[in-house]
């Protein structure tokens, strides 16, 4: 037994001083990116000096050098974040403040405000990063820190490193049901003041205006735009129009959406079944969001334009989850008021001569029949056309160039030129944008679409049956609708320009397409269930707990965390069972007693215990004898006696008969 | 040879009471300061993270208690003092969980608290000093046991009674000369056995006599080991008279004789001891000292 003698309580263990750099590190890691070079540099720089300070080869820094430190960083704060008071700002402020602290940690009290805010930190992390790999980095980041609390807390002459990691891991551990308990039950209320997300990178997708090259600039990139999960079948690729923008102004080179009027949507009439689907659209910076050909409804906060596309109320600058209705077969406004007539016939007055003069001249060939002016537009595309991802630039008169002389172009160039050969023909007639296709990942059921996948195509109005969607492109390259993107512009220079190392580029087939579908399963999973559940959560309380009453919750929070708190306080506070066998035989023979009346006191010999039984119950005495006697022999037998071991043995069961008779 | 453990049952002195420290209510801040990071930026994995924060704070509070569940005292004993001063015990703490039990700290108010950990050793024996201000008997009030180990979150404490005691001598005083009283004439005798005052003779060493007492030169001369005898001249009996001094009061005249029969004791002289209730006649040694001491602590109390 060793004398203890008065140690000074505050101070830390050298364990616990290297586990405050561990934790720090880790947690500041992640943000190593982004932050200026500067900060770690002087993180950098203060680690080294507390490694010095701890090896005892520095002394701690005099206060006027810390506060020189202080305010050197709180002025590199300034001119690095020009004093916005940015997110940005603040974890580097923070940062900065973990790093000084860091220099000067030597009692328990700088320490936990160390590690707090490392954890403030590290919740930080995830509003820069969401992957599911940084999540699982961060729990070990978290582990750290939390061995690092436990170091702190322990006996100050404990040297063992990895003693508070194992406390802690056991401590987390049933920590992690508890959490997602928590998770899943608390009410997600929506930002309680508005907050600016600096993300600042500029992001592809598509415009609200349409000029020839634009679409085709798309394709250089592999960005996700967005996801949708179908219920059941997914509708057939040629059917995978996803309606985004309709654009029905042209000023003889590029098409916008033009003025909008305030009148409802156009009417629809559904022929056929629907689909319901769920899209999961990454953040666009634009207000739009998109809809399979063509939506019923709008969801929440969201509106449906008159040509039936979606408009949100807010610009999407985080990723949005919303259920959509959509109908494959259609009948999209049969009545056409004078002035939509108007709008959907302008073109300008002057430009592209010879394209007006060929519509002319097949119109009257076709005797006026809006059909058989399509068919021929189309004809005249399949004839000697190329479709390419990079077309030769047009000049001032694109529709005639491109009909006339290059004769090569992307989706959008044969979307212009038909929508102005109809309306040259005096045909209603608008661009649409979007996408088409997408890829099918079979092992989640859902499509991917990508910016790759942006698609133009046409609609044109005909009498008694509405607006029909007129796709030039399938006349030119139908495998473009049949075949994903992907397969088709595989081979182009062009395409993925932008990313050259996408894995897209290398892997098109065998298991390694399979464990990339996976992989992005896997992450569509994480965004969906993880990252986005606040749109899910609802639904799945409702699933889960049959209607979302206050009680339901209590009880759905309790019974969980009872269960698990329950186990937990088994594990820690039981007794232990003796490994012996011969004392696990006395315990239990020993309570058969106590249950006659007779507690054998901690202090008391067996044999004291018996002769005190045998002063009031001489018959309980004399069955407990033996035991006490063979007890008393085992004490005084040397210890390799396995016979003494078995006499007492022997004794026990006999007295364990006889008590139970 | 198996051991046996003390007890077979969970023997827990009195309630484990539990409530979170001041590091704990600022880790509860964080925690809001979280929840309102994690609301606003409408982050799920930050939400994640407050609650696994959260459900550790709960883990926190089963672990800090189980930390001081079934740890009690074994066994306390009391050493003696003089009022004024801090008497020690010695705590034995000791539990038969099987579970490591660490950074337990023990106090008395008033006391300076002491923490062990019951790791390596099981049980580990404590000092603990507790401050003392009259003679007599003191009886150490409940001891206190607190841990904020692991997390520092929470802190659970309870209060296990400490069965010792320690005795408290009066605080030696010097005030005055003793008294020539009745017992104190004249030249005396010789006392041969055991003086300390003046070399008297030689005798042969015999096992049992004190080895201060060796004739080292004798015996470098190779005349064998001797011890020296020693002769006090001295008053044969001294006795310490509680009723020497009338005037003076219980407390002051018990100090005063205190401080005499320490000082006595020091120079091995054979002193005796009248209290008015008791008397003890001259003697010397340890044994005699601590009866002497002992009395004048017990004086006039009840329960001695």
């Amino acid at each position: 037994m060793k004398q203890v003698s008065v140690k000074p309580v505050d101070k830390l263990s050298r364990s616990a001083v290297l586990w405050q750099l561990i934790a720090c590190v880790a947690v500041v890691l992640p943000n190593v990116v982004w932050l200026p070079a500067w900060v770690l540099l002087l993180g950098a720089g203060c680690i080294a000096a507390r490694v010095m300070i701890h090896t005892g080869r520095w002394s701690f820094p005099h206060w006027s050098l810390r506060l020189l430190l202080v305010v050197a960083a709180a002025a590199g704060l300034l001119v690095s974040f020009n004093r916005d008071a940015s997110l940005n700002a603040m974890v580097a402020l923070l940062t900065v403040g973990l790093a000084l602290k860091l220099l000067e940690i030597y009692r328990r009290r700088d320490a936990l405000v160390l590690l707090y805010v490392a954890l403030f930190v590290a919740a930080t992390v995830f509003l820069f990063e969401q992957s599911l790999l940084m999540a699982v980095y961060m729990c070990v980041a978290v582990l750290a820190v939390i061995a690092a609390l436990v170091s702190v807390w322990q006996d100050p002459l404990r040297e063992e490193m990895l003693r508070p990691l194992k406390l802690a891991s056991r401590m987390l551990l049933p920590a992690l049901p508890l959490m997602l308990v928590l998770f899943f039950l608390f009410p997600r209320i929506g930002p309680l003041w508005s907050v600016e997300l600096d993300r600042s990178a500029a992001r592809t997708g598509l415009s609200d205006s349409m000029a020839p090259g634009d679409i085709s600039r798309l394709t250089r990139s592999d960005e996700l735009a967005f996801r949708a999960v179908f219920e059941g079948e997914p509708p057939a690729p040629s059917l995978r129009y996803w309606r985004v923008l309709v654009l029905s102004a042209f000023d003889g080179r590029s098409w916008t959406v033009g003025s909008s009027s305030a009148r409802g949507a156009e009417v629809l009439d559904v022929q056929g079944e629907t689909l319901t689907y769920e899209i999961v659209q990454e953040p666009s910076r634009q207000r739009w969001l998109y809809a399979l050909d063509v939506p019923l409804a709008a969801p929440p906060q969201a509106q449906l334009t008159m040509p039936r596309t979606l408009v949100s109320a807010n610009e999407v600058s985080q990723r949005i989850q919303y259920s959509l209705t959509s109908a494959p077969a259609y009948q999209l406004a049969t009545q056409l008021s004078q002035a939509e007539r108007r709008a959907y016939t302008q073109l300008p007055s002057r430009g592209n001569p010879r394209s007006r003069e060929l519509v002319s001249t097949w119109l009257n060939e076709s005797q006026g029949d809006v059909v058989t002016l399509i068919d021929q537009i189309l004809a005249y595309f399949h004839a000697s056309f190329v479709y390419t991802l990079e077309p030769m630039a047009l000049g001032e008169h694109s529709v005639d160039e491109f009909l006339f002389d290059t004769r090569q172009g992307f989706c959008e160039h044969f979307a212009s030129a038909t929508a102005f050969m109809l309306r040259a023909a005096d045909i209603p007639a608008r661009v649409v944008t979007g996408y088409q296709g997408g890829e099918w990942n079979t092992t989640q059921r859902y499509l991917t679409l990508r910016q790759y996948d942006a698609h133009a195509w046409v609609e044109v109005w005909i009498e008694g049956q509405g607006w029909q969607r007129l796709d030039p492109t399938a006349a030119v390259a139908p495998e473009r609708i049949e075949m994903s993107a992907d397969q088709l512009f595989s081979g182009q220079a062009g395409f993925l320009a932008d990313s050259p190392l996408s894995a897209r580029r290398l892997i098109r087939q065998g298991w390694l397409l399979q464990a990339r579908m996976r992989y992005d399963a896997l992450n569509f999973a994480w965004q969906r269930w993880v990252l986005n559940y606040h749109h899910q959560q609802q639904n799945l309380l409702q699933d889960w707990l049959g209607g979302i009453t206050p009680w339901k919750m209590v009880l759905a929070l309790l019974v969980p965390g009872a269960l698990v708190l329950g186990w937990l306080a088994w594990r820690l506070l039981r007794w232990p069972q003796p490994q012996d066998p011969l004392q696990r035989h006395l315990q239990r023979l020993l309570q058969r007693v106590a249950r006659q009346g007779f507690q054998r006191q901690p202090d008391e010999t067996l044999n004291r215990f018996v002769a005190r039984v045998a002063a009031h119950s001489p018959a309980l005495a004399e069955i407990l004898q033996p035991v006490a006697e063979a007890y008393e022999q085992l004490h005084y037998a040397p210890s390799t006696d396995a016979q003494a071991r078995q006499r007492l043995l022997a004794a026990m069961r006999q007295a364990e008969t006889r008590l139970k008779s | 040879m198996i051991s046996w453990p003390a007890g077979l049952s969970l023997q827990r002195e009195g309630k484990i009471y539990i409530l979170p420290t001041a590091a704990g209510w600022g880790f509860v801040l964080l925690l809001v300061l979280l929840l309102l990071l994690s609301i606003n930026f409408e982050n799920n994995l930050t939400f994640a993270l407050t609650f696994l924060l959260a459900a550790l704070m709960v883990v926190a509070i089963l672990y800090t208690y189980s930390n001081l569940a079934g740890v009690r005292l074994v066994r306390a004993t009391g050493q003696p003092c003089f009022a004024g001063e801090a008497a020690g015990f010695t705590l034995q703490l000791g539990s038969d969980t099987g579970r490591e039990h660490q950074q337990i700290q023990l106090s008395w108010p008033g006391s300076l608290p002491i923490t062990v950990d019951l790791v390596e050793q099981n049980p580990v024996q404590v000092e603990l000093a507790l401050p003392t201000q009259r003679r007599g008997w003191c009886t150490p009030p409940r001891v206190k046991l607190q841990t904020v180990f692991p997390l520092g979150l929470f802190r659970s404490w309870c209060y296990q009674p400490v069965m010792a005691r320690a005795l408290v001598y009066p605080a030696p005083l010097n005030g005055v000369s003793l008294p020539s009283t009745a017992g104190n004439t004249g030249q005396g005798g010789l006392v041969v056995q055991s003086g300390s005052d003046d070399f008297s003779d030689l005798k042969r060493f015999q096992p049992g006599m004190s080895p201060q007492h060796i004739a080292w030169k004798v015996y470098a001369r190779g005349q064998g080991l001797h011890a020296k005898q020693y002769a006090a001249r001295q008053d044969l009996d001294i006795w310490l008279d509680f009723s020497a001094w009338p005037e003076a009061e219980t407390e002051l005249r018990l100090s005063w004789l205190c401080y005499w029969a320490l000082k006595l004791s020091r120079e091995d002289r054979c002193y005796g001891l009248r209290l008015p209730d008791q008397t003890w006649p001259p003697a010397r040694g340890d044994y005699h000292r601590q009866q002497v001491l002992q009395a004048l602590a017990l004086y006039g109390q009840v329960n001695s």
